[in-house]
């Protein structure tokens, strides 16, 4: 009994050390999250501090004169991000209904498990492709195959797995009573699918496409090797541009001072835009969990 | 025994307990009864401490384990931790571990430092005690998983049982099983009260009838729970004193 | 003149569904397609390059000629350093906000986790090269590289690892708690056991994510594509050959597809991995319920 009394102390000081020792582990862990983000802040104060830091705002990027006009590159990631998303949504959902909907046994779970794999695609080897097999192709319309629309294009295949998984995972919590329902009632395939299916999985749908937003938008090696990267507003999308992460890639190298503090005031953009994106992620989900799914 | 004073409890700001006292005799069945929501369950977890897994959760007032009253459970940091010995509580939807039979009794034993040799025997022991012995002891190592919801149930019973405590709490032990499993744990609740003391919470009025021999009645108000009545078995089933014990009696 | 008018409708109906369904089919069809015509690029242009030889021999002439064995060796270094420094952090921060957190605090640090796995992989470069290459004065090498990985990942893993312990029944918690025992012995004995095939899966993931990187390791390993004799030693990884091949050096093509190719094999295998592990716990799951 003896042994057992002091077994109870031990154990009850055992929850708090391994909890304890946990936590430090979890506070370094932040501390070195918050770290990363801090060191970012810090690297980029040169340039918010200097006599340059207004020229953020203006479209012109010549680092060597002094001028760091952040914009043509923002409009420039924006725009391939929003082809990339107007591709690979439709086209994303549209396999993913091709799955649950209309494909069975065998060949949906071969589809399911190509598009699985090939979410983790090496973005090098998809713009290696792009360069070799798309540009060329692309060169016929316009001067070079270098521009807006191939950078788009790739990337809209860099997320479209991304697309298609998430819009399965929400089309199947779509309840399947309701597809009998609607075969009671007589409603095509179709109908179910545009009128009570897609209205089901909405929140996840526009989930998923957030979520597809954010890659797009970060991405960096696959839009660097087909966007032509002249740092200058794009008139049409057949023109070459520049994103704001390729920018980052390019000018690393060789940047110094206050060039190179710009730089990270890019990264520090960038992390702002992907915060708004996870926040207006996080809205749809709770708007999910108000209706009450 | 248990004697409880002044149990007050509040989740998040809102009194789901009001001003609970009453005693719990030992060697007994004690069943709380009442509607849904009206606080039976707290009462339970104020009871083994596991009110503070709850976020947001706080109890006032005293609980006693014995007679001389030096001792409040309410008061010790980690009541639960230190007092697995003293108290087991069975879960409404049984919960064994997702390990083998034998494992799911071992772990306790081994964690609170019984010696290897003993360990076996008291297992053997207290699946004899809760009538499981005939029906497991040749797949002692398969899953636990694959019981019945009854033998699952007493499983759980056992694995309280291996720390010997000397107080059961039981959380609506049969609403999740069928009538003849029920049955069995009925049986089993009287066989046990020869040796431990055990509050067993019910919804199901005609078990209060045939196991309980004390009964302590809940009733929510405005989403505050309360003890209507606490009385001996026969006394509150035959000449309940309170209008809403007659109410509740009648339905 | 009713039933002419329902015969009217349901045909239209039926015109309606015929044109969806064709639109989906191509739709997917097209993407297919695509997805063919890129690795069968891949394949042909690739293929003509790898041999034994090409696995273990060391890249010549800038890697037009030659092979990728000091890149391979890279690759294998940088992912082990990411890996061993990615787990038991990453274990012990998703085991401390599952089972020890208090709510408010969690709340916070999962937003956090979730805003830094969407954080661009250049950003980690960046973050890499000031405080490993620079400040930590790592200089370009594997270390410094290994190091950006891990950082890069352990938000994605703390994620996964979170999910797959979300999944463990609660009620089992509650018994263990009730029984006295202590939040290691639940962890080790119930949780992980239960979380693993999850965790495994996260892992594995992260590790294909790492594979896959460019970006964060152009700035903090380096383009050296000799093989490095020390954790100092800057090195090349796979995906950065590739990047060099393509841009950097002219008749770089064949090299690049070759290694390429190898980058794809190695991602399947690592991929369908975890999509097995993924598949099967669903399938036990569901088994677990009948049982």
């Amino acid at each position: 009994m003896i042994l057992l009394r002091l077994n109870i102390s031990w154990l009850w000081k055992n929850n708090r050390i391994f909890g304890s020792l946990l936590f430090g582990v979890t506070a370094w862990v932040c501390c070195l999250l918050i770290f990363i983000v801090g060191f970012v802040v810090q690297e980029a104060f040169p340039f918010f501090f200097s006599d340059r830091a207004w020229t953020f705002i203006s479209t012109d990027w010549y680092p060597t004169d002094g001028w760091f006009g952040h914009v043509s590159m923002l409009v420039g990631s924006l725009l391939v991000t929003g082809i990339a998303l107007i591709i690979a949504g439709p086209f994303g959902i549209a396999v993913a209904i091709c799955i649950h909907f209309y494909l069975r046994g065998r060949l949906a779970n071969i589809l399911e498990f190509i598009f699985d794999i090939l979410t983790g695609m090496p973005s090098v080897v998809l713009g290696l492709w792009g360069l070799t097999a798309l540009v060329p192709v692309m060169s016929r319309w316009s001067p070079s195959g270098t521009h807006v629309l191939t950078a788009g294009i790739v990337l809209a295949l860099m997320v479209v797995p991304t697309v298609i998984m998430t819009s399965l995972a929400s089309f199947r919590l779509v309840p399947t009573n309701l597809r009998q329902a609607a075969q009671a009632l007589q409603l095509s395939q179709a109908t179910f699918i545009i009128r009570i299916a897609i209205p089901a999985a909405k929140s996840g749908l526009y989930s998923g496409i957030v979520l597809a937003c954010v890659r797009a938008f970060g991405e960096t090696m696959a839009v660097l090797m087909v966007a032509g990267n002249i740092a200058k507003m794009p008139k049409s999308i057949m023109d070459p541009v520049r994103t704001l992460t390729s920018n980052i890639a390019l000018e690393m190298a060789y940047a110094l001072d206050t060039h190179r503090a710009s730089l990270y005031m890019s990264g520090l953009l960038l992390i702002a835009c992907v915060t708004v994106l996870v926040f207006i992620q996080a809205s749809i989900r709770t708007k999910d969990v108000a209706i009450g799914q | 025994m248990i004697i409880i004073k002044h149990l007050n409890y509040w989740i998040d700001q809102q009194k789901v307990l009001e001003e609970v006292s009453l005693s719990v005799s030992p060697c007994s069945v004690t069943t709380i009864v009442g509607p849904s929501g009206s606080g039976k369950s707290s009462f339970l977890s104020a009871i083994n401490g596991l009110y503070k897994l709850i976020p947001q959760t706080r109890v006032s007032g005293q609980i006693f384990l014995n007679a001389d009253q030096s001792y409040n459970l309410l008061d010790s940091p980690n009541h639960t931790v230190m007092h697995y010995q003293t108290i087991g509580t069975i879960f409404q939807q049984a919960n064994p571990f997702p390990l083998s039979i034998y494992k799911n009794l071992d772990l306790p034993l081994k964690e609170h430092g019984y010696p290897k040799q003993d360990r076996p025997g008291i297992i053997e022991q207290t699946l004899r005690d809760v009538g499981l012995w005939a029906e497991v002891a040749h797949r002692l190592n398969s899953s636990a998983l694959c019981l019945s919801g009854g033998q699952q149930q007493r499983l759980c019973i056992a694995r309280a049982l291996v720390l010997q405590p000397k107080i059961l709490l039981m959380d609506e032990p049969c609403s999740a099983l069928d009538p003849i499993a029920a049955f069995g744990i009925e049986q089993l609740i009287l066989k046990l009260k020869k040796d431990y003391t055990l509050v067993v919470v019910t919804h199901n009025l005609a078990q209060a009838r045939r196991i309980a021999d004390y009964v302590g009645f809940f009733w929510s108000h405005q989403g505050c729970g309360r003890l209507i009545e606490f009385s001996p078995a026969a006394q509150l089933f035959e000449y309940p004193q309170h209008e809403l014990t007659k109410k509740f009696l009648n339905y | 003149m009713v039933s002419n008018q329902k015969r009217a409708v349901s045909r239209q109906q039926d015109f309606k569904n015929k044109v969806f369904t064709a639109l989906i089919f191509s739709l997917t069809g097209l993407l297919l397609l695509v997805i063919l015509w890129i690795f069968g690029q891949i394949l042909i242009r690739g293929l003509g390059t790898i041999s034994w030889e090409f696995l273990i021999s060391n890249p010549l002439n800038s890697g037009r000629a030659g092979g990728i064995a000091s890149i391979l060796q890279t690759t294998a270094w940088v992912l082990l350093i990411a890996v061993t420094v990615t787990v038991p952090l990453g274990l012990a921060t998703s085991l401390w906000l599952s089972e020890f957190k208090s709510v408010r605090l969690g709340a916070w640090v999962s937003k956090a986790i979730y805003i830094l796995a969407g954080v661009p992989s250049i950003v980690y470069g960046l973050f890499g090269n000031t405080f490993f290459c620079l400040y930590l004065q790592l200089g370009y090498s594997i270390l410094a590289g290994g190091l950006t990985l891990a950082a890069m990942i352990l938000p994605y893993f703390i994620h996964t690892c979170l999910l797959g312990f979300n999944l463990v029944d609660n009620q089992w918690r509650l018994g263990a708690q009730a029984l006295g025992l202590s939040k290691i012995t639940f962890i080790v004995q119930i949780l992980l056991p239960q979380a693993a095939p999850a965790v495994a899966a996260g892992l594995i993931l992260s590790i294909g994510r790492a594979t896959a990187e460019t970006a964060a390791l152009l700035f903090t390993s380096g383009f050296v594509d000799k093989t490095p004799e020390s954790w100092l030693d800057s090195g090349r990884t796979l995906s950065v050959h590739i990047y060099d091949l393509a841009l950097n050096i002219t008749g770089g093509e064949s090299g690049a597809y070759g290694t390429a190719l190898v980058l794809i094999v190695l991602l399947f295998m690592i991929n369908s991995l975890a999509h097995q592990l993924v598949v099967s716990k669903r399938n036990n799951r569901m088994d677990g319920m009948n049982g």
